[in-house]
């Protein structure tokens, strides 16, 4: 007994000695911080619209590392938050760190940290649309009206943006512009905002407001087309606008603004689903038959070519997809990313293709996956 | 408000003039031959229904099986009915025997029917299995019947007048009366006037932790359901005749409410989020009549005619953040039908009924809406052929339903192509013995797209095809009475069936989220079992006996076969448990207690089969008491009634929370 003790004794001084010695052989080495397990690497965030009156917009993370994608990771980490995300996702954007998800149903504008997912705050915004950001301040379109109640005309009343300041986190100003407006975008000190008017069929608005950035005041309408959608500049100092069409005799198609003179002419794109990434527009074209059957299209557009291009899926897997909803493309690989929310109310899919329009994967995602934010973590801290 | 008051005083004028001569004879006798129904229903009526008079038939419906009732909660709430998850446009609703109709959307309310003037409800899968009846009895998937209380006086009585007056939790005040007149031998009147107002407002909670939660951690929330206040005017008169060898009754019926739509409970900020301002009225209106005869052995006949108009006026206000709306639809209906039965021999009898039906809308709502609105107009022909056999123990009936429809447009717009179609049914029953009976049936039958599915402005789709349905059914019912044993009588009934949906109507979204469309897309598989059981017992002897009422359901639901059903559970079941009891025991006991209870099994809501889709199982306990009083000639009523006693919190359909322990008090007056 006696013999095992001065063992331990032994054995305990021995090993105290090593762990000294090895831990001070470290010590030159740089001392990495602890890390935290929630701090998320490379990957993007995918919100799900969800059903309206459903409280099920939901946001998920796809980890380039584990080429997983982390289901409602909004919910899981903030358990907190009433609701989870809320009802009725629209929009979803990052910028400086800082994750935006514009939240339709619930009236708000939900602030995330992008690093961990965590939410920030919550600013108020009744019945908001889409978010842009420049500087110190993001800018919110909204169909519901701001101070001037009514637009005149069909008595329907005319939506604003609401311009909120990032660091207090509050809205400062409101500009009012057309009926229901949706996408807009800054170029240059000017922020374009495309005019609906989708809750007074047949009196669709047909115009994009431009506002002084300065002044935050409008300062002329571009006529355009009727019931305008998206909004999505080049960075040289071309905008493309969608129309959605009125249903009758304008369908749907894509217009092009110069900003230097603000002059419109048309494109061949015949798509309000619309995004541009490069030298490239992808457009999705759902048209029906008399019997509403649905034939989709998925469209390129060469921008500096003005030419029409093939189909960006070209393996026919396309025959796959349903509904087809989202679509983004990843900046630095060029892969293609395009959501299929089948019938709108089950869990969607998330479909990724290769540059060359071949798939390489799909899983499943939540209720009408549509809103892409690509995260890299360098970037963000 | 003000033509509301108009017209209850013309309802009672009507009835005060009517009311000359009061010569006492028994009550009206049916003189009509009597067919048995070869399958029976499920029936709700005498002191059973009496217990639960508070309530809507929406809520007495629930205690049947086989039946999923959708409660967006509280008491104005919209409440459906959906029998054996074929889907609630396929339940046919028949008041007093004639079908109440919604040309637009195809969908009764039942939370607009109190039971206070109703005197039996019953459920039939496929169809009622009397063949003596309109083409249209014969013309849903299963169907609802609904009869209002018809006028018994007591020996030396020539009127029966009662009043009752009930209040309660969620500022309830309901009231009404009820004024019976004999008006001479063959002729009786009765009045109804119904007043119900409540604000609607209970507590709910929600709770969760991450997705699916279970309430453990995370987000706690209590707040006050809002916009769900419902005020309620109903008024009825109606008159009962005999004929040589026949009867007759007309009815009016005026209904009119306005009610909040308080919506789904959604995350909301700051209270900026105005979405569930919404307001709806209606109005409805409508006369019936019906009349049948037996003029020979050979031969009788029913005559049924109807005449209906409904208003709902629809309001999103303009303090809303969503889009404005002040929408109004007109609804008329006309219907006559004239049903005949040949009765050959002691075992064959055939019917032949023909129906004529024609529906209008109006709607007046968004400039685009008007625009392209065609206001249609519907002429439906039915004709059906019924043949029945009866031998000593087998039984067979069998029919052929022909629908012929053409739709006009008002505004000469394109309108969807005429439609005939042919919808067979056979059902078979034998008796093995006296006390048990095994039955089984086959019903094809189809509801037409509504005038909303069509031609509803964007949303409608032109070429939508019916929705069609198959049911097989075979069943067995058990019954036995005793009578020197507490248990007085057991009858219990198993049936498994198998339904089938096809070219189901959905709608879904256009690539434009604001735009949506109907579609023929859905397939439904349905497999299930409907169980009951009814003992009743008698608890001591003689006057001092007890008498206990019981009814005890089961229903096994699997859908996995086709689309998910949302809202389907696999496992339902419900329980009442009625015991009177006390001195005089000749004109029903005074003492009277009733226990409810419902269960209702895991289920999903609409989207995919997963858990965070999945929707705990729930379960309300009931209980009413009640005590009748003798005082001179009237008999007084006092009862009182708790509601949900576990304060159990729980939801029928998602994000509409249903209220916790609630009260109710009631004191009624007969003279």
């Amino acid at each position: 007994m006696k013999q095992l003790l001065e063992f331990a004794k032994f054995f305990a001084i021995t090993a105290i000695i090593a762990t000294l010695g090895l831990t001070s052989c470290r010590q030159d080495d740089p001392v990495d911080p602890p890390i935290d397990p929630d701090l998320l690497g490379a990957g993007f965030y995918l919100l799900n619209e969800g059903m309206m009156g459903s409280n099920n917009a939901t946001l998920d993370f796809y980890d380039y590392n584990t080429n997983k994608l982390i289901h409602n990771i909004f919910e899981a980490r903030n358990p907190n938050e009433t609701m989870g995300l809320g009802d009725t996702g629209n929009d979803l954007e990052l910028y400086n760190g800082r994750l935006y998800a514009v939240i339709n149903g619930s009236s708000y504008l939900e602030v995330i940290d992008a690093t961990r997912a965590k939410h920030i705050a919550k600013i108020a915004i009744p019945n908001p649309r889409y978010v842009a950001f420049n500087g110190d301040f993001a800018y919110v379109t909204s169909y519901s009206t701001a101070s001037s109640p009514y637009d005149g005309g069909d008595g329907s009343p005319a939506g604003f943006v609401a311009k909120v300041d990032l660091n207090t986190l509050k809205v400062v100003d409101q500009c009012t512009v057309g009926r229901q407006p949706d996408e807009l975008a800054v170029v240059g000190n000017k922020l374009y905002v495309a005019n609906s008017g989708g809750y007074a069929d047949p009196d669709y608005e047909t115009t994009v407001s431009v506002i002084d950035l300065t002044t935050f005041s409008e300062i002329k309408r571009i006529e355009v087309a009727p019931n305008l959608y998206r909004v999505r500049p080049d960075g040289k100092g071309k905008l493309y606008v969608s129309s959605r069409g009125d249903y009758l005799m304008n369908p749907a198609a894509t217009f092009v603004i110069d900003t230097t003179t603000d002059a419109v002419s048309p494109t061949p794109i015949e798509s309000e689903n619309i995004t541009l990434a490069g030298d490239n527009i992808y457009a999705i074209s759902v048209t029906y038959d008399a019997e509403w059957n649905p034939t989709n299209a998925y469209l390129t557009y060469n921008i500096t070519t003005d030419r029409m291009g093939s189909s960006f899926i070209t393996d026919s897997t396309d025959t796959e997809i349903v509904s087809p909803y989202g679509i983004a493309i990843e900046p630095t690989t060029g892969e293609i990313f395009v959501t299929d929310a089948v019938d709108y109310f089950s869990d969607g899919k998330l479909n990724c293709y290769s540059s060359a329009g071949t798939l390489k994967w799909s899983v499943t995602a939540g209720v009408s996956p549509a809103h892409f934010a690509f995260f890299t973590p360098s970037a963000a801290r | 408000m003000k033509r509301t008051v108009i017209t209850l005083i013309l309802v009672f004028l009507c009835v005060a003039v009517a009311a000359q001569s009061v010569v006492p004879i028994d009550s009206i006798v049916v003189t009509a031959r009597r067919l048995h129904e070869i399958v029976p229903a499920q029936i709700l009526d005498g002191q059973q229904l009496t217990r639960l008079e508070t309530h809507s038939v929406a809520d007495a419906i629930r205690y049947f099986s086989g039946v999923q009732v959708k409660d967006y909660g509280g008491i104005g709430g919209l409440k459906t009915v959906n029998v054996r998850s074929l889907g609630s446009a396929h339940v046919g609703v028949f008041y007093d025997g004639l079908a109440i109709g919604n040309a637009q959307n195809g969908v009764v309310d039942l939370g607009r029917f109190s039971l206070a003037n109703v005197e039996s409800v019953s459920l039939y899968n496929g169809q009622r299995s009397d063949i003596f009846q309109s083409a249209r009895d014969f013309a849903s998937a299963a169907a609802v019947y609904l009869r209002s209380r018809r006028p018994i006086f007591e020996s030396g009585r020539g009127s029966n007048l009662s009043l009752r007056i009930a209040g309660g939790s969620f500022d309830l005040f309901d009231g009404s009366a009820l004024f019976e007149q004999r008006l001479g031998e063959n002729l009786s009147a009765s009045a109804n006037v119904q007043f119900l107002n409540t604000s609607g407002r209970y507590k709910y909670r929600y709770s969760g932790s991450g997705a699916g939660g279970n309430g453990s951690t995370g987000w706690d929330t209590t707040a006050v359901r809002r916009n769900g206040d419902i005020r309620i005017i109903r008024a009825e008169t109606s008159l009962f005749g005999s004929i040589h060898r026949g009867e007759w009754r007309a009815k009016a019926y005026f209904y009119e409410s306005d009610r909040g739509l308080p919506g789904a409970v959604i995350k909301e900020d700051n209270a900026i989020s105005l979405r569930n301002e919404d307001r709806q009225r209606d109005r409805n209106f409508f006369i019936q009549g019906s009349m049948n005869q037996e003029i020979s052995h050979l031969y009788s006949y029913r005559i049924q005619a109807k005449y209906a108009h409904d208003y709902t006026n629809y309001v999103m206000p303009p303090t809303t953040t969503l889009q404005t709306m002040d929408a109004h639809y007109r609804q008329q209906e006309a219907y006559i039908s004239m049903a005949n039965l040949f009765i050959v021999n002691h075992w064959l009898s055939a019917n032949l009924s023909l129906d004529g039906q024609y529906n209008t809308l109006k709607a007046d709502a968004s400039k685009l809406f008007n625009k392209n609105f065609p206001q249609p107009r519907r002429l439906t022909l039915l004709g059906a052929a019924a043949v029945s056999m009866r031998f000593t123990k087998f039984s067979a009936q069998t029919s052929l339903l022909y629908t012929h429809t053409h739709d006009t447009s008002a505004r000469e717009l394109p309108m969807a192509a005429d439609r005939n179609i042919l919808s067979p049914t056979l059902v078979l029953a034998y008796n093995l013995s006296n006390t048990l009976e095994i039955r089984a049936f086959y019903k094809d039958i189809f509801r037409l797209p509504t005038f909303n599915d069509l031609y509803y402005t964007q949303i409608g789709n032109r070429a939508l095809r019916p929705e069609y349905t198959t049911q097989y059914n075979v069943g067995a019912t058990w019954r036995k009475s005793w009578n020197q044993s507490p248990l007085v009588s057991l009858s219990t009934s198993l049936d498994a069936y198998y339904n089938r949906v096809h070219d189901k109507i959905v709608a879904t979204p256009t690539s434009n989220q604001l735009v949506w469309t109907m579609i023929n897309i859905g397939r439904v598989r349905i497999r299930g079992i409907d169980a009951s059981v009814t003992p009743q017992f008698r608890l001591g002897n003689g006057p001092r006996a007890a008498h206990i009422d019981t009814r005890i359901t089961y229903t096994f639901q699997d859908t996995s076969g086709g689309d998910s059903v949302p809202y389907a559970p696999r496992h339902s079941g419900s329980a009442i448990v009625g015991i009177t009891w006390g001195h005089p025991y000749d004109k029903g006991q005074p003492w009277s207690l009733n226990y409810s209870f419902i269960y209702t099994g895991e289920r999903y809501r609409l989207g995919s089969q997963t858990s965070a889709n999945l929707l705990e199982p729930w379960y309300t306990h009931d209980l009413a008491l009640s005590r009748d009083l003798s005082l001179r000639k009237a008999t007084i009523r006092l009862g009182v009634e708790v509601n949900n006693i576990f304060n159990q919190r729980y939801e029928v359909v998602r994000w509409y929370p249903m209220p916790g322990t609630n009260f109710k008090l009631l004191i009624s007056i007969s003279l």
